[in-house]
């Protein structure tokens, strides 16, 4: 029997081809789907490649017709790239690492016309955070709404005024009882009559005096006792009398603290300024919330070591189990990139690009240098931005981040967004100076931003004090914001400071206040209609200043007893 | 529908040797039970085609291990990481993920490994049981089995005819 199947040799090394042509026309398709499907989701919009050709000879690629969409401006591209070739180290690619030794992004234009909307249909996930809407409107509260709602609130002046009442009561008691005893007068009445025993028996004879010498100090001391107990009452006497004071200062304060807090749940709680806050605070102005979102998705270094060391079950081949490379070098790298382009203004200006990149790795510890990008622009807009990251190893990075630009055009710019629709900048020239560090667990970012000559576009049928606002915008030669982000990189402090705070408060400061102190005025009428006239639990300083006087008077009939005894 | 099944009996009653058919399995294990797309499978692809192993079984063996090999994927994922991560085999893992055949292999990826350490004693230990299998349908249970309903139907239908025609 015959063992070999010498066709079979034939058919092997015909299907061996037939997949090696089949990767020849196929990486082009994969390496397009995934430009276009990863760039979409990084952009926010349609990322496209019209033809991707694969040269064998030095092996490469070469991309024609990148461009990338405007996410605020469908119909317009954020960049076309006439030409991007990139050419690649072959003897890396043999050890499965993609090593890129020139990469030339030739022809950049922006703000290029597209023929088909470049939006995505579906969105992406960050997009999902930046549809939070602020909702930009002064509370609407009728009279009939803030009756109801002091009626159903459970007023914290009603449970002081209960606990007062209560002690008060307790306090009264207790002194009744104390005062009241039978026992305290008894004795007092015993020492008085015993001092006058003793008198008559020192009239009638002086010698009882040597006599009663023992019965004399007996009384001496029983008076004395007697004077500490009425001493410690009083004592006790203003201490409660200071308890009820505090508790009387309390509810007192009750009804303003009431005040407060409903004006709070009104949105009203520290009027004007609050007001600045809740509606221009980082948390609403799009851009800061992307820049947290992005921010958040970093996580320390002892997680992702984690998440890379202890790979998670997978139904496909799963993650590898890394070991040792004498090929060292990331799996991805950049040696080298050259970017140049020019585009001109509806007046004709130029705008040169050009920048360079050095060294841009995955994973990035495994380049061996620090990576670097520069980039410049320079004509009609000037600007200039410089990436310097360094990693010692996967749990040490450093980057440091300068950004400049001096001058920006910028039109129909996604500015706000309020319930009745998008805020556009219509015009304006935009600038910025942005200093950072970063390192895998450390932000510490500064930045001042401004736009001069806003014209700010907001949508229709917005209350006058937002017309205002739009308004007072647009009269301003500059606006200015800083922003500030520092500490941990997973929860850092974001504070945005601007202009608009200022004219924010001249908007809506005069219209605010005004309805602020109307709703206030009637909050007050109902909480003190509720919780009646507080002045009448004022009694309780008289009583217990009668109970008091009560003590003094015993106090001084014993100081005068105490005065005659002879000895 | 009973195509699959024509074709098997067909192989079964073949002059073709127990051997060629037990190979056949065997290959179509390996095949089916590691990803597909594997250095490895280019060897058994060359081995199939270049020696006389039975195509028909091959063909037909093939996707029924790849469907049993969809559910076995985490315990070749466990198998072949816990191998993968031994710090005695430690060094003889780094050695051969330093040449090129290694580095193709995808031996680092522990489902790769796992599923390959599976179906390498499947198809070994297997050839000599498809074997007897084969021996043994062809000595002992051919005339028992040519007796069940099913197979006389197989036998009388328009499928078998065409398929006796074509291959002759």
């Amino acid at each position: 029997m015959k063992i070999f199947r010498w066709w079979g040799l034939l058919t092997f090394f015909g299907i061996t081809c037939l997949i090696a042509l089949g990767s020849y026309f196929y990486i082009p398709v994969l390496v397009k789907s995934s430009i276009e499907g990863l760039g979409s989701e990084v952009l926010g919009a349609k990322v496209e490649v019209k033809r991707i050709d694969l040269t064998l000879s030095p092996i490469g690629l070469t991309l024609n017709g990148l461009t990338g969409a405007n996410p605020d401006e469908p119909m317009k591209n954020l960049f076309d790239v006439e030409q991007v070739k990139v050419a690649l180290d072959f003897e890396s690619l043999l050890w499965k690492k993609v090593v890129i030794e020139d990469l030339n992004l030739v022809g950049i234009k922006t703000g290029t016309e597209r023929k088909t909307s470049g939006e995505l249909e579906e969105g992406r996930l960050t997009e999902q955070v930046a549809s939070k809407v602020v909702e930009m409107s002064v509370p609407e509260i009728s009279k009939e709404d803030i009756k109801t709602m002091v009626e159903n609130a459970d007023l914290e002046t009603s449970k002081r005024i209960e606990t007062f009442k209560q002690t008060q009561q307790n306090v009264e008691q207790q002194w009744n009882t104390d005062l009241d005893k039978q026992s305290s007068q008894d004795r007092i009445d015993a020492l008085q009559a015993e001092y006058n025993r003793l008198s008559d028996r020192l009239k009638q004879d002086k010698l009882n005096l040597i006599k009663d010498k023992k019965d004399w100090k007996q009384l001496n001391r029983n008076v004395k006792e007697e004077k500490n107990r009425i001493s410690g009452l009083s004592s006790k006497l203003k201490q409660d009398k200071a308890n009820l004071k505090s508790l009387y200062e309390g509810v007192k304060q009750g009804p303003s603290d009431d005040l407060e807090h409903l004006m709070s749940e009104i949105g009203l709680s520290n009027g004007v300024e609050g007001m600045v806050d809740q509606y221009i605070g980082p948390q609403y102005t799009q851009w800061v919330m992307q820049g947290l979102e992005y921010a958040k998705q970093f996580k320390p270094s002892d997680s992702q070591t984690t998440s890379e060391e202890e790979p998670e079950e997978t139904l496909e081949i799963g993650q590898p189990v890394r070991f040792g490379d004498k090929h060292t070098g990331a799996d991805f790298l950049i040696r080298s990139m050259l970017i140049s382009g020019s585009e001109s203004n509806e007046q004709g200006v130029n705008t040169d690009l050009s920048g360079e990149g050095f060294d841009i790795g995955y994973l990035p510890w495994l380049t061996g240098k620090p990576a670097k990008i520069n980039f410049k622009m320079d004509g009609s807009k000037k600007a200039s931005f410089q990436i310097n990251s360094a990693w010692k190893n996967k749990n040490e990075m450093m980057t440091d981040l300068k950004a400049n630009i001096d001058q920006w055009p910028v039109s129909n710019m996604a500015f706000l967004k309020s319930k009745e629709g998008q805020w556009q900048l219509t015009s304006g020239i935009f600038m910025a100076d942005l200093k950072g560090t970063l390192t895998l667990e450390k932000i510490d970012l500064m930045a001042d931003l401004f736009i001069q000559k806003p014209v700010l576009t907001a949508p229709e049928k917005l209350p006058d004090w937002q017309i205002a606002l739009v308004n007072k915008i647009n009269q301003q030669n500059q606006i200015k914001f800083t922003l500030k982000a520092s500490g941990k990189i997973s929860s850092p402090k974001v504070s945005v400071k601007s202009d608009i705070e200022k004219l924010f408060k001249q908007a809506i400061g005069d219209k605010i206040k005004q309805k602020s102190e109307q709703i206030k005025l009637q909050l007050k009428q109902m909480i003190e209609q509720k919780i009646g006239n507080l002045e009448q639990l004022n009694n309780f300083e008289q009583k217990l200043d009668s109970y008091q006087a009560q003590l003094k008077d015993k106090d001084k009939l014993l100081e005068g007893l105490l005065g005659k005894i002879k000895i | 529908m009973l195509a699959p099944f024509t074709k098997v009996i067909k192989a079964l009653n073949s002059e073709q040797s127990p051997a060629q058919l037990a190979a056949a399995i065997s290959f179509a294990a390996i095949l089916g039970l590691t990803p597909l797309m594997s250095l490895h499978n280019l060897l058994v692809l060359f081995c199939v085609l270049f020696f006389r192993v039975n195509l028909t079984l091959f063909i037909l063996a093939w996707p029924l291990f790849a469907t049993f090999s969809l559910l076995l994927e985490p315990v070749y994922h466990n198998i072949g990481y816990s191998i993968l991560t031994q710090p005695d085999l430690k060094l003889a893992f780094e050695s051969f993920y330093n040449n090129i055949i290694g580095r193709w292999s995808n031996f680092y990826y522990p489902v790769v490994l796992g599923s390959l350490l599976i179906a390498l004693p499947v198809a070994i230990l297997g050839y000599p049981f498809f074997k007897w299998l084969v021996n043994n349908y062809r000595n002992k249970w051919k005339d028992k089995i040519d007796q069940y309903q099913i197979i006389r139907f197989i036998k009388a239908s328009k499928v078998w005819q065409a398929y006796q025609r074509f291959s002759g």
